[in-house]
């Protein structure tokens, strides 16, 4: 199947706070990443109001990055971040990764060591993340 | 913690119908639980008893001796259900009975048996799909946690009141749960097993 190669995945609280942030190795420029992701969110609080589903969809882009957007019921919001030349993405595979996202965000709410509100520690979460970036089969 | 085994025990007991939130058979006597409200309910339990006690071991102390409680219940509760079964006289029965009968009874789901030793009288009972573990992480700082010891105390104190002495423990890895059981003796004198503060 296709490989997503994203830059950078990112779950956000409620109340903003950075619960699990990931970007590729690829990318050198971790600041860039991190600033494109703290203006995508900025972009997120407008869409919210006009929202009618929990996919937002396409929510900004720049020279390198755009990004892709999903507020969960409970205000948690999860960012992707593609590099701008990546067009092969439809729309229906960004409305699965984020369903794929949100179910494990869910799963590591049902560990009992994870403090809710704390950073996310979770196997599955760097598994699947590690799988976007991914550009080439496996090891 | 007494009166959170005994409200757990009977939590515990209802999970006899439990059904892992797929669609499957109803049983016969039509109770039914969430295998996630078990799940949940066991990890709360776990991570506030975390929270009350300094040591890790004592945890597992205090889990073992809960489970060592509702396990002496849990035999009579079995053997009124099973009354084909017959009375072990070798180990190998004993842990036949365990992985194919007590096992998915409680637990909802099947168990293997492996690594017989000391002339055997030692074993494992591996459990594939621990409920109890269903989208557990235990972290690394607690990594002397025995998270399902409960289990391994039940299965202790089960077969104290069927008589049977053994020494049982639980090593969480990473693709399944392993209680290891070491037999120890018959008890002799016929008193019944007593609740372990």
């Amino acid at each position: 199947s296709e490989f997503v190669m994203a830059v950078a995945v990112a779950l956000i609280g409620r109340d903003n706070s950075r619960l699990y942030t990931r970007v590729t190795e690829r990318e050198k420029d971790d600041y860039e990443v991190q600033m494109f992701i703290h203006c995508t969110l900025d972009i997120v609080e407008d869409k919210l109001s006009k929202a009618t589903e929990l996919y937002l969809g396409l929510l900004t882009s720049n020279h390198k990055y755009k990004s892709f957007g999903f507020v969960a019921n409970t205000g948690v919001k999860l960012i992707l971040v593609l590099s701008l030349a990546n067009t092969t993405l439809k729309d229906t595979d960004m409305r699965a990764h984020f369903k794929r996202f949100h179910l494990l965000y869910t799963n590591c709410l049902s560990n009992p060591f994870y403090e809710l509100g704390k950073p996310l520690k979770s196997r599955a979460l760097d598994d699947a993340s590690a799988d976007l970036f991914r550009s080439t089969p496996a090891e | 913690p007494s009166f959170m085994f005994s409200s757990y025990y009977y939590l515990f007991k209802s999970q006899i119908f439990i059904q892992m939130a797929k669609p499957g058979k109803v049983l016969s006597d039509g109770k039914k639980m969430s295998g996630e409200l078990f799940s949940l309910t066991y990890g709360a339990l776990v991570a506030d008893m975390i929270k009350d006690f300094d040591d890790i071991n004592q945890v597992n102390t205090q889990l073992d001796k809960m489970g060592f409680n509702m396990g002496t219940r849990l035999a009579d509760d079995f053997l009124s259900k099973r009354t084909n079964v017959s009375r072990c006289t070798d180990c190998k029965q004993m842990a036949d009975t365990l992985a194919k009968e007590v096992i998915p009874m409680y637990l909802g789901v099947s168990a293997s048996i492996s690594n017989w030793s000391s002339g055997d009288k030692e074993f494992s009972l591996i459990l594939d799909n621990n409920p109890l573990m269903e989208l557990v992480e235990v972290p690394q700082s607690m990594s002397s946690l025995n998270y399902s010891q409960l289990l391994a105390g039940a299965i202790r104190g089960g077969l104290e009141a069927v008589h049977i002495k053994v020494f049982s423990s639980v090593n969480e890895n990473p693709s399944n749960t392993e209680i290891r059981i070491r037999f120890d003796c018959i008890l002799k004198d016929a008193l019944p097993a007593g609740d372990e503060d």
